[in-house]
């Protein structure tokens, strides 16, 4: 587009060693720009659309030759930008990449800002919103529910679930609409409440949708593992075991860890934020009193629960009822400290309570692994088990969605129907707003800001 | 001879452009084909209704006839949705169709400066791009510097009574046969519509017995702010309802129905449908409610409000018989379709000015519209605009968030109309604003600059503004105690809660307020509801002004006349075409048309900017486009 820029930027990651590195180069100048960096300008000049060549890139103030690359040129409004295109892909180290970004922007290129590809393609109207979010998830996802969500977005899959939704809003919209307009007329009988248009239930529905992005909500934050016990169990040790190194301070004494310590880790494709908690026991301090009252937060919040518990000591009344207590499907009982006492009996007790038990000695490193095998098992399991929300796949469509419920609450609420519409009509700018056709250049900003510069 | 302005066509678009132009001391001259059928109804002989009220109040407010014109020619009143809350509230009238000829008369003849005449036009004179006059059938030629067309359904119009058909304007009068063709030469295209309307019967063939009376409301409210008539209950309405017989008969005539048949193909309202349709599309019913409406207390015609329909006279006769107390009516006029040409009004500017033609306006039923009351308010609107255009003033663009006017003539101009276009309040996005109770308040400031209304008339509605806002001063200020609000209510408060507040109770009415609090509001049943109106409904509209602010500074971005989109790169295809066929006025106009997006409007928003070296902020480029 006429006094557009033309921006520049490698599209592969930079810092890491590869052989190859491709650079992108979009704008109305790419061609003259790539052009006069390169040795055979009148080859380059002459190149047909997506058909690559090889060319030399040299310096434009010695003339020496940087790189020998391959470049192919992509014509506006066929190109990813819908702008004229050019890729450049050159070795991969980062010092070439260096040069190749330096001379680029001699000859005229600027440094492409975050995410500024995509958004061109989007305000060329190559891409929509959703699109652009989708490209950004899979960018970034590293686990393949994300990658599963980003999908979901790309391929329209996602734009039809919004779409029902709207259906849903219009549906019982039009309801309240025809009521007000033609009261009067043919077989509509008046009503004057806007009650028992079903507006409850639509709320209802999109509660749920946020329920189960709450439950979800690990994906992006991570898996919370609490490890859990009475004091001196060796809870701590576990946790060095787990995320192999030593994190936490482990002593022999009671009560060591007072504060909770986390670590995060990976567990096959997952996120696991790891957390060691301080031991749980009666007649504690003060101190220790708030730390065990953060532990019992932290349970309650977790995903998964491994209580830590010793071979040699018996089980305390105490201990049996915080066991109890704690939610069956997500909780793992490892007696440690075999090395000096058989456990038998706890196992008994604790099987009892349908609780999984797993015997170790972290001292001898008998059986640590199996700890970790349990703990993937019950990933999976969560995972597989965890119903994934229709309309938000991200803290953006959370936040809409969150808005739009609230709308749909208030509608519920009122009693005057040209009220109930109000909200609803609201309601339906946050649809429009999560497939991107009311998106403001504020959300604009902050989707592409969370991109990467060459995207 | 010359005149400033001519107006083509005495329906209700005509006599308001015709009366407000004359109003302002211009030279006027009103052709019509009938000069006893000035402010003919010729379909249902009512005004107002849901979201229609509120027109006809706007209209008023803004100095037009319909308001003073019903209220002495009404002869029942109701006030449609009178159990929902005010913004939706629709005050409609059954007119007396004798005496609103009469009055519509008798208001224009009134006017010094307007002459009537009865001819019609055959031809347009154009000098250059800009008109000069018109050729009526007698040959006469009419200069003049502006001409408005109000045509009606007269334009090549072809009536229906079961497969036969005849040329008609309305029943009984011929239509205007050259005029479309003689429009089209001057660029502008044409298209077909449909409208139909229902039997009349003879009032004295019914047996009232049998059917469900309905009065009129004990308390009619007028439709004027004048207030120089207290509208009067004169007559009641009848309630009736179609049969499993009535659906029978029409079911086995449908080979004989134009619609079914395909005699008929242009397309008709959706909001107002056939009998034949409503049998069709609603099969399951086992009835469908008709309203027998008298058309004047001089005569014993009955309107059959819910039986429109072009099927032939026997069926129609077979149909009413089915009706119970209408076993033995007589049709006295059998009910028709008709077909008529209109222009697409995408080829007007929001001025009600074509594009094409300089001074040529178009108002009404022409324009794809259908209701009285949205062809009176187009009929004001372009008279106000050609009087503007000849003195050489600045136009008049009513914004959407002022009026049902304004939002009627954006959604012409911007979306154009493939069916007979009706006004309902959901078309309104600021309906809570646009309501029948501050018409006055809205629109009278504009009316009074412009010199529209009487300057007595302004200021006695001022002085009544000035004191509804004092009262409403006192509600906000007057703590109401506990103790003694909970006795009367049950909507119960804790501690000393404002009176304002408790009126935003939905539950809480004004009258309750005054009646524990003893507050002293005058007794004025208009002042009140206004009162309560603005608190009640103040918290959503604040909601929304944030939003026509931002509004607002997008319609005030300008895109010049003869923008080149062809040199935006980057435009949708479909956007383009579609831009350059309107050619809105401004960002905002640009962003209502229906497929162009807010990535097209951000890359408009760039070149409009360029072109015009204004700059169009970043958060004027917001959301809610």
């Amino acid at each position: 587009m006429e006094g557009r820029s033309t921006i520049a930027a490698p599209a592969t990651g930079t810092g890491r060693r590869s052989a190859l590195a491709i650079i992108r180069i979009s704008g109305p100048k790419a061609f003259d720009i790539t052009k006069k960096c390169l040795e055979e300008k009148e080859r380059f000049a002459a190149a047909k659309a997506r058909r690559i060549a090889l060319f030399s890139f040299k310096s434009i103030g010695n003339g020496e030759i940087i790189d020998e690359v391959t470049a192919i040129k992509w014509f506006a409004p066929r190109s990813f930008t819908g702008e004229n295109m050019v890729e450049i892909i050159c070795h991969g180290g980062s010092a070439i990449v260096e040069e190749i970004m330096w001379e680029l922007q001699k000859a005229g290129a600027e440094m492409a800002g975050k995410g500024e590809f995509t958004r061109r393609a989007l305000e060329n109207g190559k891409i929509d919103l959703l699109r652009a979010e989708a490209i950004r998830g899979m960018i970034e996802s590293e686990s393949a529910i994300e990658i599963r969500s980003a999908r979901h977005l790309y391929g329209g899959g996602y734009a039809a679930a919004v779409e029902r939704w709207r259906e849903k809003l219009i549906t019982v919209l039009s309801e309240i609409e025809s009521n007000i307009e033609f009261s009067n007329e043919d077989d509509i009988k008046e009503r004057a409440s806007s009650r028992d248009f079903g507006i409850e239930k639509i709320a209802g529905e999109i509660e749920k949708e946020l329920k189960k992005r709450e439950k979800i909500a690990f994906i992006e934050m991570g898996l919370r593992l609490v490890i859990a016990g009475p004091p001196n169990a060796g809870k701590s040790t576990l946790f060095n075991y787990l995320i192999g190194k030593n994190r936490s301070i482990v002593d022999s004494e009671p009560g060591t860890t007072r504060d909770t310590v986390s670590e995060r880790c990976r567990v096959g494709e997952w996120d696991l934020v790891i957390v060691d908690s301080a031991g749980m026991r009666d007649g504690a301090g003060r101190i220790e009193a708030e730390g065990m009252l953060r532990a019992s937060e932290e349970i309650a919040s977790a995903q998964i629960v491994i209580w830590v518990t010793a071979s040699d000591e018996e089980l305390q009344d105490k201990e049996r009822e915080w066991i109890g207590a704690l939610s069956k499907q997500k909780v793992i009982c490892v007696i440690n400290k075999i090395d000096i006492g058989d456990g038998r009996k706890k196992e008994n007790q604790i099987v009892a309570e349908n609780i999984p038990v797993i015997k170790i000695s972290l001292k001898n490193e008998v059986n640590c692994e199996k700890v970790m095998d349990v703990v993937e098992k019950l990933v999976q399991k969560i995972m597989v088990d965890s119903e994934l929300p229709d309309m938000i796949q991200n803290a953006r469509h959370e936040e809409i969605v969150e808005r739009m419920r609230n709308e749909i609450v208030s509608a519920s609420e009122v009693y005057a129907p040209e009220i109930a519409a109000f909200y609803l009509q609201r309601a339906l700018q946050c649809v429009e707003e999560l497939v991107g056709h009311t998106a403001s250049e504020e959300t604009l900003d902050k989707i592409f800001s969370d991109f990467c510069i060459g995207k | 001879m010359k005149f400033d302005i001519i107006v083509v066509g005495a329906g209700h678009a005509g006599i308001e452009a015709a009366h407000i132009a004359a109003k302002r001391s211009l030279s006027v001259l009103l052709l019509t084909s009938h000069l006893d059928l000035m402010g003919q109804m010729s379909c249902n002989p009512s005004i107002g209704g849901i979201a229609k009220g509120n027109i006809v109040r706007e209209v008023d407010a803004l100095g037009g006839l319909m308001g003073r014109l019903i209220d002495r020619a009404g002869i029942h009143f109701r006030l449609l949705n009178s159990s929902k809350g005010s913004a939706v509230w629709g005050n409609r009238a059954q007119a007396d169709k004798v005496q609103y000829r009469n009055e519509t008369r008798a208001a224009l003849e009134a006017q010094p400066s307007l002459c009537i005449l009865q001819g019609m036009v055959k031809r347009i004179q154009v000098n250059g791009e800009c008109i000069s006059g018109v050729v009526v059938d007698s040959g006469e030629v009419f200069q003049c510097n502006a001409i408005i067309l109000a045509m009606g359904t007269f334009l090549n119009g072809l009536a229906h009574v079961g497969l036969s058909s005849h040329p008609a304007g309305r029943s009984g009068e011929p239509p205007s046969t050259e005029l479309t063709e003689n429009i089209e030469s001057l660029g502008i295209q044409s298209g077909r519509l449909k409208t139909g309307t229902s039997p009349r019967i003879d009032g004295r063939s019914v047996d009232y017995e049998k059917l469900e009376r309905q009065p009129g409301d004990e308390n009619p409210w007028p439709f004027s702010f004048s207030s120089e008539i207290v509208p009067q209950n004169k007559t009641v309405c009848w309630v009736g309802r179609t049969t499993e017989e009535t659906h029978k008969i029409i079911k086995e005539s449908l080979d004989r129905s134009p619609l079914y048949t395909g005699k008929i193909k242009s397309i008709g309202p959706r909001y107002c449908p056939s009998i034949e349709d409503k049998v069709v599309r609603f099969g399951e019913r086992d009835g469908h409610t008709l309203f027998l409406e008298p058309e004047s207390v001089f005569h014993q015609e009955l309107y059959l409000n819910g039986l429109s329909t072009s099927l032939p006279y026997d069926v129609q006769e077979k149909m009413v018989h089915s009706v119970a107390g209408l076993e033995n009516a007589r049709i006295i006029r059998p009910g028709y379709g008709i077909e008529y040409d209109y222009f697409q009004p995408l080829q007007l500017l929001p001025t009600l000015e074509s594009r094409i033609v300089r001074n040529l306006y178009f108002a009404g039923q022409i324009n794809g519209t259908s209701g009285y009351e949205e062809a009176a308010c187009q009929g004001l609107i372009a008279g106000i605009n050609a009087v503007q255009r000849i003195i050489g003033e600045e136009e008049i663009i009513l914004g959407r968030e002022t009026s049902y006017a304004g939002v009627l003539i954006d959604d012409l101009v911007t979306r154009g109309t493939e069916e007979p276009y009706r006004m309902f309040t959901s078309r309104a996005e600021y309906r809570l604003q646009l309501r029948q109770d501050n018409c006055d308040e809205r629109l009278m400031p504009i009316a009074a600059k412009l010199g529209l209304i009487e300057k007595e008339l302004f200021e006695k509605r001022q002085r009544l503004w000035d004191r509804k806002m004092g009262f409403r001063n006192e509600l906000e200020q007057l703590k109401v105690d506990p103790c003694r609000w909970n006795n009367s209510s049950d909507e119960k408060i804790q501690q000393p809660t404002r009176a304002a507040d408790l009126i935003r109770r939905p539950q809480v009415s004004l009258q309750q307020v005054i009646t524990c609090t003893g507050i002293g509001i005058e007794e004025n049943r208009e002042l009140r509801v206004g009162i309560e109106s603005d608190i009640k409904y103040e918290g959503f509209v604040a909601k929304q002004a944030a939003h026509i602010e931002k509004a607002k500074r997008f319609e005030q971005a300008v895109i010049p006349t003869n923008f080149d989109y062809d040199s935006v790169r980057g435009l949708r295809i479909e956007s383009r075409v579609k831009l350059k066929k309107i050619m809105p006025k401004s960002l905002g106009q640009a962003s209502r048309i229906p497929g162009v997006t807010p990535a097209d409007i951000s890359i408009l928003a760039i070149y409009v900017s360029k072109v015009h070296h204004t700059h169009v902020s970043r958060e004027t480029m917001g959301s809610d486009v």
